[in-house]
C-alpha cells in the first residue's frame, strides 16, 4: 500500500469522525436475538436430525416426481410447517450469510399465505409477502416511505400454525418482554406484548390473537406514533383475512436439480410515480453460495439500465439479465460457482418460464 | 457455564470493537442510522456464530466479514429503498480541509454501487490488501482490482480535486 492514497484515506478517516448521532447498538439485544436463533437452530437440527435420512430421500423423490413438496434444504429435509419452532438451519444457516437460511413450504407454490391484510391505515400501500427461515410473513409499509428510511411505519403480519403456541421470549427483542392485556379481536382472545426497559414508542409492539379457528395471529406494528400504538393494530387485527391462498406468480421453474433449495422468496406490491409495479425475488442456495432471481416488470429493473445475456451490471454482482413477455428476468450471485448445479447463469434462465404482465395468467403451479 | 463464558467473551469484544464497526459500515451506507441497523444485525449473527468467530485468526477480519456481507445481502433485497440516492444529505455547515473532503466524500461514496463501495472501503479505509479484499468479499482478486479501479475511476469524476490519489492505474 503506497501513500499515493493518503488524501482519499484521510478523507474516510475525516468522513467517520464527523460527530453523528449517538450510537443506537444494543449489545443486550443482540445476545437476546442470538440466542433466539440458536434455539431455533437446535429446535431445527433436532428435527432435522429424525428426519434427515426421510428427507434426503423425500427431497430427490419429490423433485424428481413433481411431487407435492416445497423447497427443503440441503440438511433440513422435508420438515414441513412454517411455524418458527419446527423451521431449522440447513448447513448455510451457521454461515454469516444469512440469505442462505432455508426456507420451508409445501405445495408448488413458495408464497402460500395463511392470513393477508384487510383494512390498511391510509398510505401503507406496499405489501410484501416473504417466505424465509422463519416461516411466511406479510409485510406493509408507505410507498411513499423516504429512502432509507429505517424507521417508516411498518407492519408486519404472520399466522401461526395450529396447536403452536407462541413464546413470550421467544418473539421480543431487547428488555424484558411483558404481556399485557388488549381488547378482544373478533371476539377472541388478544394480548400485547412489549417491553419493561424501554420508552413505550421505542419498545416492541406485538399483538397476539386468536382466530376463531383457534390459530394464533400476530402483527408486529413499527415505528407508530404514540397515539397509535394500541388501537391501529387493533383495528389492522380486525380486518386480518385467515385463508390459506398460493399467490400465483409470474414464473414457473422446472428441472431444479436436487440440493438447489429455496432459501427465501418474497412478492412485492407497490405504487412508483402513480403506478403500481411489483416484483418477484427469489433467493436459492447451492452448497457453493447462492443466487438470487429477481422478475419485475421490462422498465422497472433496478438499474435501469437492463443489461444484455451475459453482460453485468453495476452492482459488482455478476447478472444475466433476459427480457420475455414484458418482463425481465436477472439471476445474480456474488460466487460463480453458487450457479454450478444449475448449470451457470444462463442456465438457471433455461429452467425459468415468465408469464407475462396479465395477471391472470399467472400461476400457483410454480415448481415442479 | 459455556454459555456464560462466551457472552462474556462476546460482550468484551463488542464493547472494544462495536464503534470501529460503526464507522466500517457508515463508509458503506453513508447513514449513522443504517449502520446502527448493519452492525446491530452483525453482532447478532456474530453471536449466533461466535464459536466461529472465536477460533479466527483474526477476529477483526470476521467481524468485518459478516458486516460487509450484511451490507450486500440488504442491497440486494432491498433495491427499491436504494435506487433513489437524492437521500444523501447535502454537505452540512463544514468547510475546509478534510471536512470539506469528507463530505464530498460522503455523496460520491454513496453514488457507487454497493460493491464498488464496498471495495473502496475495504482496500483504503481498512487497509486490507487485495487479496484480502478477495477473501472478505468471497470474489476473485480479479474482481476486485477491476472493482476498485471503476470505483476510483468515478470517484475521480466526482471529485476532481481529490487529485493523483485517484488516479487510474494506482490500484
Amino acid at each position: 500500500m503506497t501513500d499515493d492514497f493518503s488524501p482519499l484515506r484521510a478523507g474516510l478517516e475525516a468522513m467517520v469522525e464527523i460527530p453523528g448521532p449517538v450510537s443506537g447498538v444494543d449489545l443486550q439485544r443482540a445476545q437476546r436475538d442470538g440466542r433466539a436463533r440458536l434455539r431455533r437452530r437446535r429446535q431445527g437440527l433436532a428435527v432435522a436430525g429424525a428426519t434427515l435420512a426421510v428427507g434426503a430421500v423425500l427431497t430427490v423423490t419429490l423433485v424428481a416426481s413433481g411431487g407435492t413438496g416445497g423447497a427443503v434444504g440441503p440438511a433440513m429435509g422435508a420438515s414441513g410447517s412454517p411455524s418458527p419452532s419446527a423451521t431449522g438451519p440447513s448447513r448455510a444457516a451457521s454461515a454469516p450469510v444469512v440469505s442462505q437460511t432455508t426456507a420451508s413450504y409445501t405445495g408448488r407454490d413458495p408464497l402460500t399465505v395463511e392470513a393477508d391484510f384487510g383494512w390498511l391505515p391510509s398510505g401503507i400501500d406496499d405489501v410484501r409477502y416473504q417466505l424465509a427461515f422463519d416461516g411466511m410473513t406479510v409485510h406493509a409499509t408507505s410507498s411513499r416511505a423516504a429512502v432509507n428510511d429505517a424507521r417508516a411505519t411498518m407492519f408486519r403480519l404472520r399466522a401461526y400454525p395450529a396447536g403452536v403456541t407462541p413464546e413470550l421470549s421467544g418473539s421480543v427483542v431487547g428488555s424484558q418482554a411483558v404481556r399485557v392485556a388488549a381488547p378482544a379481536v373478533n371476539g377472541q382472545e388478544a394480548y400485547r406484548v412489549t417491553s419493561d426497559g424501554l420508552a413505550d414508542t421505542e419498545g416492541p409492539n406485538l399483538l397476539r390473537w386468536r382466530s376463531a379457528d383457534g390459530r394464533w395471529l400476530e402483527l408486529e406494528s413499527g415505528y407508530l406514533d404514540r397515539a397509535d400504538r394500541e388501537q391501529v393494530p387493533l383495528r389492522i387485527a380486525a380486518g386480518v383475512r385467515l385463508e390459506r391462498r398460493a399467490l400465483p406468480l409470474p414464473v414457473r421453474i422446472r428441472d431444479v436439480p436436487a440440493g438447489v433449495v429455496l432459501s427465501s422468496a418474497s412478492f412485492e406490491r407497490r405504487t412508483e410515480s402513480g403506478k403500481e409495479t411489483w416484483r418477484l425475488l427469489l433467493n436459492h442456495s447451492t452448497p457453493a453460495g447462492y443466487f438470487s432471481t429477481l422478475v419485475v416488470p421490462a422498465m422497472a429493473h433496478p438499474s435501469g439500465t437492463p443489461t444484455a445475456p451475459g453482460g453485468s451490471i453495476d452492482t459488482g454482482e455478476r447478472e444475466d439479465c433476459r427480457p420475455d413477455q414484458g418482463l425481465e428476468i436477472c439471476v445474480a450471485s456474488i460466487q460463480d460457482a453458487a450457479l454450478g448445479p444449475v448449470g451457470g447463469l444462463q442456465g438457471w434462465l433455461g429452467k425459468v418460464s415468465l408469464l407475462g404482465t396479465d395477471p391472470a395468467k399467472w400461476t400457483t403451479d410454480v415448481v415442479d | 457455564m459455556a454459555e456464560h463464558a462466551r457472552d462474556a467473551e462476546f460482550t468484551a469484544y463488542v464493547a472494544a470493537r462495536s464503534g470501529w464497526l460503526r464507522k466500517v459500515a457508515y463508509l458503506l451506507c453513508a447513514d449513522w442510522h443504517r449502520a446502527d441497523d448493519l452492525v446491530q444485525e452483525s453482532i447478532t449473527k456474530l453471536y449466533v456464530n461466535w464459536h466461529r468467530a472465536g477460533r479466527a485468526e483474526n477476529r477483526d477480519g470476521y467481524a468485518r466479514k459478516v458486516l460487509v456481507n450484511t451490507f450486500l445481502a440488504e442491497q440486494r433485497t432491498s433495491w427499491w429503498r436504494r435506487t433513489d440516492r437524492t437521500a444523501v444529505p447535502e454537505r452540512a455547515l463544514f468547510a475546509g480541509g478534510d471536512l470539506e473532503l469528507a463530505l464530498d466524500l460522503r455523496r460520491a461514496l454513496a453514488e457507487l454501487p454497493p460493491r464498488q463501495r464496498a471495495v473502496v472501503v475495504l482496500r483504503y479505509y481498512c487497509d486490507l490488501t487485495v487479496d484480502q479484499t478477495a477473501d472478505t468479499l468471497g470474489c476473485s482478486t480479479g474482481n476486485v482490482k477491476s472493482q476498485c479501479s471503476r470505483g476510483l475511476a468515478a470517484l475521480r469524476r466526482t471529485l476532481p480535486t481529490a487529485g493523483p490519489a485517484l488516479s487510474e492505474g494506482a490500484v
